[in-house]
């Protein structure tokens, strides 16, 4: 089973209000910290999973975030955020996998 | 893995909420409790928390035991196995996240 979270919301505020939310606000995480630039660091405080910590893989302003967080011994997840115009408002997707941990599943068949 | 389409549609149901996550993660760190127990560390009265152990009853996340005059709850965590597991917890967090966004927005 491929492991995948996706969830779509929309908002009543502009994608530009969004796209600062998402990036200099600390709605994910308390103390965050995060470079939009491809390798750049990410870190924030979970409030429900403690510090996380990892990496930025692409930045396109305004429309798309994707990164790669884990926290102390969890497998890594990538996280995609998409942001869209929606009538006078946004929508934001949001994409969860952790294409490592699907990785594993055929390597411990190969070995069974 | 293999657990029927209703089922699995309970477990996350009963795992979307932040309160219910809470619930069990207290459970987890202890053999096991009575309702009046986790009202104590909780912000919600005894009330919520037995509506809140009867939608994890429910979807087969905790089990009730009568211990004399109370009712123990313990852990029983089966249905939460590798991939659904982490779909129904991750998926918990991001509808509570996703909701704490348009507060932010919207307010």
């Amino acid at each position: 089973m491929r492991q995948e979270v996706e969830r779509e919301i929309e908002l009543d505020a502009e994608p530009a209000d969004v796209w600062r939310e998402l990036t200099e606000s600390d709605w994910l995480g308390d103390d965050p910290v995060i470079e939009l630039e491809p390798g750049g660091d990410l870190e924030f405080t979970d409030r429900d999973a403690g510090r996380r910590s990892g990496w930025v893989e692409e930045v396109e302003p305004g429309r798309r975030l994707t990164v790669w967080w884990s926290s102390e011994g969890e497998e890594s997840s990538r996280v995609e955020f998409e942001i869209l115009k929606r009538g006078d408002g946004s929508a934001l997707r949001v994409t969860e996998t952790r294409p490592l941990a699907d990785l594993t599943v055929p390597t411990a068949m190969a070995m069974a | 893995m293999s657990a029927p389409a209703d089922s699995r549609e309970q477990v996350f149901d009963a795992l979307a909420d932040p309160t219910r996550r809470r619930m069990l993660s207290v459970l987890g760190e202890r053999e096991t409790a009575t309702a009046t127990e986790l009202a104590a560390g909780l912000p919600i009265t005894r009330q919520a928390v037995a509506k809140h152990l009867a939608a994890l009853a429910g979807a087969g996340l905790v089990e009730p035991t009568r211990e004399g005059r109370e009712v123990r709850y313990r852990l029983t965590p089966e249905p939460l196995s590798g991939a659904m597991a982490w779909m129904a917890t991750v998926g918990g967090r991001w509808d509570t996240r996703l909701g704490d966004l348009r507060k932010r927005l919207e307010e």
